[in-house]
């Protein structure tokens, strides 16, 4: 698959997104991708994309984009982004449904490709990423999603907030109702 | 408010307060970890949109062409059916024509006769399509749209199928049709890439083309190397 997980922990540092949102032309299709093409990718994995599909999902995304680029108006490319993001994932969870639902053969959920130095540490690592996909596809996506960008992606609640067009409190309270059904799903399970 | 007004503390940085589910949830959260995309998928995603793009106007233009037609045939139909139902009109003109001063003798003939005989044979001898084979041939303007595909498909050819010659042959017509198209940098930097495999000479040409169009493209480094190497 061409989109990897890196396996460093802190991820990425988001000191300067909104520095280098700023500096991008919203006119230059070519611009606008290269600067976020990755945070869709994380958008989706977030919002609960499956892992395979995310090429052709973060396709889709930056069709839409082209193809809508020149009637945005300016404003807020993050949010905008993010609404595109979140209208394609929503629609192809949709047809895998709908797949699943006529063939029974296509997982809804599916476990990640785990980097791991030793196959024993490997297996480790699939197994808690397998573990984690499943409470993950238990809570809403609003909660999934917040929790997701804030513990696994390093966003901040503030960036959160003003992707998704949300109160920075609604999004605290998010990551915090995530964290606390979580917790209650692995105390259930044990 | 669960969440208040206060910043949340992410796991991670969590200590000895943190509860066994809480700690559990914590370790995998971090065996977990962020996305991350090749330089390569990248490139191969965005040619991708571009080539989709592409195909949705042409599959719009291919919507569109029946129409086109329909409308031609039936203009076409409409044309030969006026000028045959004019000639059958004009015709039937003609022989009633003659018949009137007969059947009405006592009317003056310059009243009546004069204007229909001299009108009646023109339409039908004037052909409905003798300005159109008249016409010269008019050379065609329009520029043919860009074939993005064509580099998808050497991308592919050389990443996946490493098939450099096949990339190469792509490339090549895709830069011959389209020198400076909108995939023109990344079909160049392709092809020093397939020259590179097949140990082609080719492959600084292509290089120093890249450097002189694109003094300060993505790709400059790979071009500078080719060169160096050399």
């Amino acid at each position: 698959m061409a989109v990897s997980e890196h396996p460093a922990w802190p991820v990425s540092s988001v000191a300067g997104r909104d520095r280098a949102a700023a500096d991008v032309d919203v006119r230059d299709f070519k611009a606008v991708y290269d600067r976020w093409v990755l945070e869709v990718a994380r958008w989706i994995r977030a919002m609960g994309g499956p892992a395979a599909d995310r090429d052709d999902l973060l396709q889709e995304v930056f069709v839409v984009v082209h193809r809508r680029l020149s009637d945005f108006d300016g404003e807020n490319l993050p949010g905008w982004l993010y609404r595109i993001t979140a209208h394609q994932v929503r629609d192809f969870r949709r047809k895998l449904w709908v797949k699943h639902i006529f063939s029974r053969s296509v997982p809804l959920t599916e476990s990640m490709p785990a980097p791991g130095p030793t196959p024993i540490m490997s297996v480790e690592t699939r197994e808690k990423h397998a573990f984690l996909d499943g409470l993950l596809s238990r809570i809403s996506v609003p909660l999934r999603t917040a929790f997701v960008l804030f513990e696994i992606e390093g966003y901040t609640a503030e960036e959160i907030a003003q992707i998704q067009g949300a109160p920075l409190n609604t999004v605290r309270a998010r990551i915090l109702r995530a964290r606390k059904k979580l917790s209650a799903q692995i105390e259930a399970s044990r | 408010m669960t969440g208040g007004g206060k910043d949340v503390e992410r796991l991670i940085e969590m200590g000895e307060g943190a509860t066994p589910e809480q700690a559990r949830l914590r370790d995998l959260v971090q065996s977990s970890s962020g996305v991350e995309i090749s330089d390569g998928a990248k490139q191969q995603i965005y040619m991708a949109v571009l080539a989709r793009r592409e195909g949705r106007h042409r599959k719009r233009f291919a919507l569109l062409r029946p129409a086109v037609v329909l409308g031609v045939v039936l203009f076409a139909a409409g044309a030969t059916a006026a000028a045959a139902l004019g000639h059958r009109w004009m015709e039937a003109g003609r022989r009633t024509a003659p018949a009137s001063p007969e059947l009405a003798p006592a009317e003056p003939r310059a009243r009546v006769e004069t204007p229909r005989v001299e009108i009646a044979p023109a339409p039908v001898e004037i052909p409905a399509t003798a300005p159109e084979t008249h016409r010269p041939p008019t050379p065609r303007t329009r520029p043919r749209s860009e074939d993005p595909s064509a580099v998808v498909d050497a991308l592919e050819a050389l990443r996946k199928q490493h098939d450099p010659d096949r990339a190469a042959k792509l490339l090549a017509g895709y830069l011959t049709a389209h020198p400076k198209g909108a995939l023109a940098e990344e079909a160049l930097a392709l092809s020093i890439e397939a020259g590179t495999a097949r140990h082609d000479p080719a492959a600084s040409a292509f290089a120093r083309r890249y450097l002189r169009d694109y003094p300060t493209g993505r790709f400059r480094q790979t071009a500078q190397s080719v060169l160096e190497r050399q």
